[in-house]
């Protein structure tokens, strides 16, 4: 690195860089309790909706009849289902752009110790070539 | 199904959409972040193999260093995380005006000719636009009120550059550590 920097103003970045560090950390801990905050109070209602099952309270107990009609717990399930459906199609997506922008690169490299390098032919994000599957 | 039975199916689904959206979604982006930067330090590479830029010049050694230091810490790239290394920098009264590394780079292109310096450049802009990309659509609760809203009107990218511009002390400052993060191994390595 060319770049230069006096004792002081290292001295500076470096103490900077520390306070950033601990804020950093500070804001993690305080992120993690709040989802698992978040994960821990659904639990209790779900545990509370399992009670009211087996009869040992009802819904007016846990005090949130709006999550016991059919059609909110529909919806919900129904968000869940194409979330997750959603969410598949991405990472798939996300594989075969790393499968691209990998493939040419090995390519290159191994095409200069082996000229004579074959290839399965499929195409750079690693799917069935088209005339293939005729 | 009885209510107290459509409760209890009703709370399991929303705690599966909590950790798919603040568990799975979030590992998801920072796996694409990380691509996507791979993608630019690849490019820059590829441009030096080429020979429109120099290995040996100091602002890439500094571009890429900060890369290196983003994909490494791509996990601690949230809003609250950002505004909290933002706010640290400046309260610790080293941020020279907040725009440090911009400096920086600036000072290191400079006597650069005006294509190579256009090559670092954009690649700097690229790097933060990435990054701010990254931070507006990882938020789980700015996916939903924001981001999903936005892309159906197809406004996402102009609120991206808008927030690049509105952010940029804070980016500053986050580049900064990320280079020196990104420079930790190398010094480490030297120095042995």
């Amino acid at each position: 690195m060319a770049r230069k920097r006096t004792k002081v103003q290292r001295e500076q970045e470096l103490a900077a860089h520390k306070f950033a560090t601990l804020a950093s950390s500070i804001t993690t801990v305080l992120t993690e309790l709040i989802k698992w905050g978040v994960v821990a109070l659904l639990g209790y209602y779900a545990m509370r909706a399992v009670e009211a099952l087996a009869g040992k309270s009802t819904n007016a107990d846990i005090g949130i009849s709006f999550f016991g009609t059919v059609e909110v717990s529909v919806t919900v399930a129904w968000i869940f289902g194409i979330g997750g459906i959603i969410y598949g199609a991405r990472q798939r997506h996300l594989r075969k752009n790393t499968v691209e922008r990998l493939a040419e690169r090995n390519r290159t490299l191994e095409l200069q110790i082996d000229p004579k390098r074959s290839t399965s032919g499929l195409t750079l994000r690693g799917d069935t070539r088209p005339e293939d599957i005729k | 199904m009885t209510p107290e039975l459509n409760t209890f199916v009703s709370f399991m689904s929303l705690t599966m959409i909590f950790v798919l959206l603040f568990w799975l979604y979030r590992d998801y982006r920072i796996d694409a972040v990380r691509q996507d930067l791979f993608q630019l330090r690849d490019d820059l590479f590829d441009k030096a193999a080429a020979g429109e830029i120099s290995y040996e010049d100091s602002a890439y050694g500094m571009i890429r260093s900060t890369i290196n230091g983003m994909i490494r810490y791509s996990h601690k790239l949230t809003l609250p995380h950002v505004f909290a290394i933002g706010y640290a920098t400046k309260a610790s009264g080293s941020s020279q005006g907040g725009k440090a590394f911009g400096d920086g780079l600036r000072a290191a292109v400079e006597k650069l000719p005006k294509d190579q310096r256009e090559v670092y450049l954009n690649a700097y802009s690229h790097m933060n636009a990435i990054m701010v990309r990254h931070i507006i659509i990882s938020s789980p609760i700015l996916l939903f009120f924001l981001v999903l809203p936005l892309r159906a009107l197809n406004l996402l990218n102009r609120v991206v550059l808008a927030a690049q511009a509105k952010l940029a002390g804070q980016l500053d400052a986050l580049d900064r550590m990320a280079l020196s993060e990104g420079e930790e191994p190398r010094l480490v390595k030297a120095a042995t």
